[in-house]
């Protein structure tokens, strides 16, 4: 990020106005990260988007609480995490839906991946336990520290360092990648490969 | 696995022979983070950046209405 960046001020802004726009600056720069967690975490795009929307009006209506300068990534991410268990209290079990409304979103995305690989990844992503999931998506691809996840979760640091290794556990395990080499050295054999053990 | 050789992995600086296999938490790990960057990499929908101009805009008008007009 560029130090001293320019931003062109009007003079009668306040100090209030001033806190706002950055305020609202760091939260969109975090958008990005916290939507992927969301997809990620509930495996349904369209979903996920809501409840990015109802964190982002939950942040926005909880401003005054949060102290400038503090980590609002770890806010807005622990806001939307809140958000995600209290609707499927509501909703009940059933919020989870693992029936590739993820999977189909991502079909029409071609990245330089496989995607057939990323289908199968994540279908077994949405299959962990919750808890296991979202300790996994904090640490492995968020960019969370181990303790800040376990203030995110609202739990102990070897509770969260725990199932992070389960969850690596189980995916290697679903996805077949615990074994002895079944498949060469380059990442670009292992689609295939996986794909055979899958199914 | 050693911290050793588990850094070795990540960097791709191998050390050994053994090395050729690939590591599993590092496949794990490397598939995680294609499939959230291709999230990721969608950017901001359209959606939220507007919302979040709606709410500022809502807050600056009953500020100023708040203010009085002058």
């Amino acid at each position: 990020m560029p130090s001293g960046a320019k931003r062109k001020r009007k003079p009668e802004m306040t100090d209030a106005n001033t806190a706002a726009d950055t305020f609202k600056r760091d939260l969109l720069a975090v958008l990005p990260n916290l939507r992927a967690f969301a997809v990620s975490l509930c495996g349904n795009p369209d979903r996920a988007d809501d409840l990015v929307q109802d964190a982002i009006l939950k942040a926005w209506g909880a401003q005054a609480n949060f102290q400038p300068g503090s980590n609002i990534k770890a806010w807005i991410f622990t806001i939307l995490r809140n958000e995600f268990y209290s609707q499927m209290r509501k909703r009940g079990r059933e919020v989870q839906d693992t029936d590739g409304h993820f999977t189909a979103n991502m079909a029409v995305h071609p990245a330089q991946y496989g995607m057939l690989d990323l289908q199968d990844f994540s279908r077994a992503l949405s299959d962990l336990p919750e808890d296991q999931r979202e300790a996994l998506l904090l640490v492995g691809a968020a960019g969370f520290a181990y303790e800040e996840a376990a203030d995110i979760c609202k739990c102990r640091v070897g509770n969260n360092k725990s199932r992070v290794s389960r969850a690596r556990k189980r995916l290697q395990e679903v996805l077949g990648v615990e074994g002895e080499g079944e498949f060469g050295p380059d990442d670009a054999s292992a689609p295939v490969t996986l794909r055979a053990f899958v199914r | 696995m050693s911290e050793k050789k588990m850094r070795s992995e990540i960097t791709g600086h191998h050390s050994g022979e053994m090395s050729a296999r690939p590591d599993p938490n590092r496949i794990i790990s490397q598939k995680l983070k294609a499939l959230y960057n291709s999230v990721e990499q969608e950017g901001i929908p359209d959606r939220f950046v507007s919302l979040l101009e709606q709410l500022d805009d809502a807050e600056r008008r009953q500020k100023k209405a708040e203010t009085g007009n002058d």
